[in-house]
């Protein structure tokens, strides 16, 4: 056998004497598990919740074969198996925690870095969880749900079969499977199938046999006579087959299914939720690419490695080493208290000066460490609003108003959406007329950019533009915020049409794959009376595995008497009549709430909560048909919500809405004509604040001095603090300085959380 | 153990589990069982139903509970066979041998449910075998019935011999999901089919795709002077004349009713399209009339289709306007302002179906008559339909509006040609939407589509016909698998029965879809 001093290909790593205590390595995986458990189980446990409640699995052939129609099918139906866990947050953490620690123990047993170096394993798993962060709201804008989970797991595997790859010992063998791998997974893992194969090609690439019998630090591989000769065949076959294989199933089997750019890109990249040129394609895209090149570099690196002489590598260490401690020990002597120095054995020095690499590579490795976490945690995407949305939607699905109203209070900007759900929230409580101006109506760049910063960004100052400029890509990811279940608020609202009408178009982009929508639809056909299709999304949910006693409490209400006696009060519909003398429901027709709860298995107590919530809303539902182009009711502002020719027939509560959403887009004429009749029901003082408020602004817009000659006697608390504000606007108003930015500051904070503040706010924020 | 004993095992295994499963469906009934007088509660409905004899197996599951469950199948003339489970999965060469065996004749149904110890037997019911045969394919759409977005749509053809569904053309081979709708065979034949496809971000990538035989080709299909492509076809029984309408199609939606929306044209005319010279010529423009649905007699020799007139003082102004300007679609500002004017009366839109001769030499329609005068009678008429023998004219009828789909009241009726009979057809009614249908090629089978399963998801229904138009009970579509219609999510759309399965390749209509459109020739009259 022939020795090659200059390339020696080895399979194990050449600093294995050198590696730093197995106690580092582990520490710091752990350390950074329960990192990402925190990240995930609790930081971003309400997002995680919302990922699966907009992602959905049932175990069912069907199901399966659904997912099957595109490459990566497979593997993100493997994704939404994990995801549905994510009920729990904290279990779902777990989950995608362990999934990502995997990863990195994985790639770490690829590359076989040490010291400092081993830390950069821990990259591909930092961005994949920042990559999945920016998603952000666009969870609500649901195409592929479990994308989540997918990366990690396909990444998960990947490096698992390759590290079964590189024990195969025969290349022949080697070769042909990779050909089998490709031919059968590129079907159910798409892209990294032939990653797999683009390492299994780098590996291949730069491996340089060698079989030397007696050095137990080196594996026995295949023998080649010539040690620098690269295995073109080897190579080239896979290049082949990476490339070959997932064109001919395009051509073959998907040439209808996913578009041609998308042969090498499904299963890593979404293809159609976001806008390209946006902020979020910019960070979800481009961390997960870094992800998968961080991987290959860190690969190609140790491969680099491994053609370096572990003599020459010790030796420069050992020397850098002893230079080292040349440099401490001559600093030592030039102090002015000299001690008399021990003189050491060259052993024993050997062994100090190794532990003290190892104390110092430990010491940067955590240092590395912790700014790595640092990152992650800075570059995810984060702010108050998007974990106060992410709350509040979870307490919406449970109507836990007033979860949403103290998660909206902390917040002191709240965006479009908080305020939306703050709205429904609010009319619940039957607070709105009362509470609704407490809060700025929708904060967002009133107090982050400021009128002067728009000017000076004008003016080309390239500080204020670099703000506007930050500041405008926020709001492209937060106008989607706008869309956190939204159709569960039209229906909250009493628009079902409506949130039916989302909750379908959802549902439909997510290719009938997402929980919310269904719990949507089936609410909404419950206070429609549509039993059928309540039916038929319920039974749908009952075969998941979190959602199933909500269903069933559903279905034990859809069967109880109460429901049937519900449906005749529809004056609208003779169908939903009809569902009385269908034989098949009365078949399904329980004589009680008992004993269609005991029928499914639920609590009566329950299934009565529902009943009575169903029927709040019926009632909430619009008196008269209208019929509409493409429009939707604004639900900050409570424009379309309800239709205020409805006032005269309407109930109090309606009729508070109505008030309150005239007063929201200030068409203080239309208030008028219907408030004078309204407040006349209360006594002095007692109507609610908010409405009050109007009422005093818009009676002194039209009346002037004469506001206050009405039927209703304001309270004292609106008399003290309406009269300095007129006389300040007065003041301003004749000064032609009203609409200047400070006064407008002046007035927001001077009269902050009453209707007059919002009525004369003029901040692009506050219009309707 | 050596190789080859290792094989012998897992051949033997494999034999052994085949057979459990091949067996484990037969069974036997039971001895003793209680009769009761009703009949089970089977999903689908396949109770007392005419089949055609080339169908496919028509599984169903039974939704009584129990704990134990056998179907015994006996033909009249002869074939037995008993099922065990709750799902009915029927043996296909079982079926084929029941159907052809009593052909023209009928077959009982026993099912029996265990329940606490005790069987239970319903009561047997009947179902009749046709001698007439049902065209072996049934082409359709297959698209979610979202309100404005529709993200997955295919067009797929499906074997009524078997469970075979083929999709032949799927929205996903561009990236932003164009609309696919439209699809039209020649006679029943698949030699000559088209259907339109459209991306609203990019209306010059969007076309109509012509199929002759194994080869495709994309033409633009634009009426110049509407500024629109054409939309509902009826591709005459011979030669190559294509009749369409041309439609600007819009949706109002409701804030309280169940029907949720109304679709409804704010002006159509019809064309007449040669697919050979890719010519097409306009019939006639006429601003205040909207002719829609266009369809043709079995010999080609008569056009009918359905006609609204608008009314509306102030819309019939809007629309000579908007025809006087030399693009329909140019005058965006007077097109909003009519549609939305169009909106507050779309629900009240009512159709007659009219028809008018067809010279086939000089390619020319006589003067229209009067075929079903609905808006006398307060209603809508729409989709007409002639039997292949010339006898009946199906339609559906609505209380108003442009499509019936959308219409819970919508149901079908039969004109007898002959004597002039006008009857909605019970046989055929149900609670909710009853609509687009299509005749087999003996006229003795027709599919429609119907909402009546839950008001939403439209799904196939077959039903026979004899001569006298009586229809029998019609049954769904069969599946495989009995929950399949529960577990999809997509409606069945524009169902059209064909003959033979489609010869042109898929690739060939992508291939086609992704090319260059040629441009159409707008004539004044064809030639």
């Amino acid at each position: 056998m022939q020795e090659n001093s200059d390339m020696i290909a080895v399979e194990t790593s050449p600093h294995k004497t050198e590696r730093a205590p197995r106690w580092n390595d582990v520490l710091t995986s752990f350390v950074f598990f329960v990192f990402m458990l925190y990240f995930w189980g609790w930081r971003y446990g309400d997002y995680l919740f919302v990922c699966q409640e907009n992602s959905m699995f049932v175990p069912r052939v069907e199901f399966l074969t659904r997912w099957m129609q595109t490459p990566d099918g497979f593997l993100s139906w493997i994704s939404a198996f994990f995801l549905q866990f994510a009920y729990y947050p904290a279990l779902g953490g777990l989950i995608y925690a362990t999934l990502l620690l995997i990863v990195q123990l994985l790639v770490a047993r690829l590359v076989q870095f040490t010291g400092v170096a081993r830390i950069f394993t821990f990259l591909p798993s930092c961005c994949l969880a920042i990559a999945q962060t920016w998603v952000a709201y666009y969870v609500y804008l649901p195409y592929n749900p479990s994308i989540n989970f997918a990366a990690p797991i396909a990444l998960a595997w990947t490096l698992f079969v390759f590290a079964g790859y590189r024990k195969i010992p025969s290349a022949s063998l080697r070769v042909l499977a990779c050909a089998l791998y490709v031919l059968a997974f590129y079907p159910l893992v798409g892209f990294w199938a032939p990653f797999a194969l683009v390492l299994a090609l780098l590996h291949e690439f730069t491996l340089a046999e060698r079989k030397t019998p007696g050095d137990s630090n080196v594996r026995e591989v295949e023998t080649t006579s010539k040690m620098k000769r690269v295995p073109v065949f080897r190579v080239v076959a896979i290049i082949v087959f990476a490339v070959i294989v997932p064109c001919a199933y395009y051509h073959g089997v998907y040439y209808s299914r996913i578009c041609r750019v998308n042969i090498f890109v499904q299963g890593l990249l979404e293809d159609v939720r976001y806008d390209k040129n946006s902020i979020t394609a910019v960070f979800v895209y481009g961390f997960t690419i870094l992800a998968v090149c961080s991987v290959f570099i860190m690969y190609l690196i140790s491969r680099w490695l491994l053609f370096v002489k572990r003599d020459e590598q010790s030796r420069r260490q050992q020397r850098r080493a002893e230079k080292r401690a040349t440099i401490k020990e001559q600093r030592r002597t030039n102090t002015k208290h000299k001690k008399e120095e021990i003189k050491e054995s060259d052993e024993a020095r050997a062994i100090r000066l190794e532990k003290e690499l190892r104390v110092r590579s430990a010491r940067l490795s955590w240092a590395t460490l912790a700014i790595m976490i640092g990152a992650t945690f800075l570059a995810s995407y984060h702010n108050k609003s998007f974990f106060q949305i992410f709350k509040s939607t979870r307490a919406l699905t449970r109507q836990d108003w007033q979860t949403i109203v103290e998660l909206d209070e902390q917040n002191p900007f709240p965006i479009d959406g908080a305020t939306m759900l703050r709205n429904v929230a609010l009319y619940h409580l039957g607070r709105l007329g009362s509470d609704v101006f407490n809060r700025p109506i929708a904060g967002l760049g009133t107090i982050e950019v400021t009128q002067e910063d728009y000017l000076r960004s004008v003016d080309n100052q390239s500080y204020y533009q670099l703000k506007m400029w930050l500041f405008n890509k926020r709001r492209e990811v937060e106008e989607v915020a706008n869309r956190a279940l939204i159709e569960l608020v039209y229906c909250y609202w009493g628009q079902t049409n409506i949130g039916v009408r989302l909750a379908m178009n959802n549902y439909v982009a997510a290719e009938d794959r997402s929980t919310s929508c269904l719990m949507t639809l089936a609410t909404a056909m419950l206070i429609n009376g549509e039993d059928k299709l309540a039916r038929r999304y319920l039974n749908e949910l009952t075969q998941t595995l979190f959602y199933r006693e909500w269903a069933k409490v559903r279905l034990a209400y859809l069967d109880s008497p109460r429901f049937y006696e519900g449906v005749r009060d529809f004056r609208n519909d003779d169908s939903i009549s009809r569902v009385i003398d269908d034989s098949r429901a009365r078949r399904a027709r329980a004589a009680s709430f008992e004993e269609a709860a005991n029928k499914y298995g639920v609590a009566a107590d329950l299934v009565v909560e529902v009943a009575a919530f169903t029927e709040k809303l019926r009632s909430m539902r619009p008196l008269h048909n209208k019929s509409t182009l493409r429009v939707f009711p604004n639900l900050v502002f409570l424009a379309g919500v309800v239709d205020v020719d409805e006032f005269d027939e309407a109930d109090a509560a309606r009729q508070e809405l109505i008030l309150v959403s005239l007063l929201l887009q200030k068409k203080g004429e239309q208030f008028l004509k219907r408030a004078d009749s309204y407040m006349k029901k209360f006594s002095a003082g007692t109507a609610p604040k908010g409405i009050e408020q109007g009422y005093a602004t818009w009676r002194y817009q039209t009346y002037d001095k004469a506001w206050q000659e009405c039927e209703y006697k304001f309270s004292q608390e609106t008399l003290d603090q309406f009269a300095p504000f007129i006389d300040f606007f007065k003041e301003q108003h004749a000064a032609n300085m009203l609409a200047t930015p400070q006064i407008q500051d002046a007035m927001r904070n001077y009269c902050r959380g009453t209707y007059w503040a919002f009525a004369v706010d003029d901040s692009v924020y506050n219009h309707y | 153990m050596n190789y080859r004993a290792s094989i012998r095992v897992v051949v033997v295994a494999l034999c052994l589990v085949w057979g459990v499963c091949g067996c484990s469906n037969y069974g036997s009934v039971p001895k003793e069982f209680k009769a009761v007088d009703s009949l089970p509660v089977i999903y689908p409905d396949y109770v007392e139903t005419t089949v055609p004899p080339n169908i496919a197996p028509m599984n169903f599951r039974i939704l009584e509970e129990g704990e134990a469950y056998a179907t015994r199948f006996a033909g009249k003339k002869g074939c037995e066979f008993v099922l065990t489970g709750r799902d009915v999965l029927i043996p296909e060469t079982k079926w084929r041998e029941l159907l052809t065996v009593n052909t023209g004749a009928s077959f009982t149904v026993d099912v029996f449910v265990k329940r606490d110890g005790e069987w239970t037997k319903y009561r047997t019911f009947e179902n009749e075998t046709s001698a007439d045969k049902i065209d072996a394919f049934v082409a359709y759409r297959l698209i979610e019935p979202g309100y404005d977005y529709a993200h997955r749509i295919a067009l797929a053809q499906r074997s009524l011999e078997s469970f075979e569904e083929r999709v032949f053309f799927d929205n996903r081979f561009v990236s932003s999901s164009p609309c696919i709708n439209c699809h039209s065979f020649q006679d029943r034949k698949t030699d000559n089919f088209l259907f339109h496809f459209r991306r609203t971000d990019d209306p010059a990538y969007g076309g109509t795709i012509f199929v002759n035989g194994e080869t495709a080709t994309k033409v633009s299909g634009k009426v110049k002077s509407a500024g629109i492509s054409c939309s509902y076809p009826a591709w005459r029984p011979t030669g190559s004349v294509v009749a369409f309408s041309t439609n600007q199609t819009r949706q109002i939606f409701h804030s309280l009713s169940s029907q949720k929306l109304e679709v409804y044209d704010a002006f159509s005319d019809l064309v007449l399209f040669d697919a050979a010279k890719n010519e097409l010529a306009v019939v006639e423009r006429t601003p205040c009339l909207l002719e829609t649905f266009p369809s043709w007699s079995p010999d080609g020799t008569t056009l009918f289709y359905c006609v609204a007139e608008v009314k509306s003082e102030k819309l019939r102004e809007l629309l000579e306007q908007i025809y006087l300007a030399e693009s329909i679609a140019g005058d965006a500002k007077a097109l909003h302002t009519l549609t939305e004017e169009m909106a507050k009366s779309a629900s009240e839109l009512r159709y007659d179906i009219m028809s008018r001769s067809f010279d086939e030499k000089t390619n020319t329609l006589g003067e229209p008559q009067v075929v079903v005068g609905a808006v006398a009678q307060g209603r809508t008429a729409l989709f007409p339909r002639v039997s292949p023998d010339g006898a009946f004219l199906a339609y559906t009828c609505a209380e108003g509006g442009t499509f019936p789909i959308w219409r819970p009241e919508a149901d079908l009726y039969l004109k007898d040609l002959r004597t002039g009979e006008e009857r909605r057809w019970d046989e055929l009614d149900s609670d909710d939407s009853d609509s687009y249908h299509t005749w087999s090629s003996t006229g003795r089978w027709l599919v429609f589509s119907s909402r009546r399963e839950d008001g939403l998801f439209t799904r196939l229904y077959f039903a026979h016909v004899d001569e006298n138009g009586r229809a029998s009970k019609p049954f769904v579509m069969p599946q495989r698998d009995p929950r399949h219609n529960l577990y999809r999510f997509k409606s069945y759309n524009v169902p059209e029965l064909t003959i033979e399965s489609l010869k042109v390749d898929s690739h060939e209509l992508y291939r086609a879809a992704r090319g260059d459109s040629n441009e159409t020739k707008n004539v004044d009259k064809l030639q």
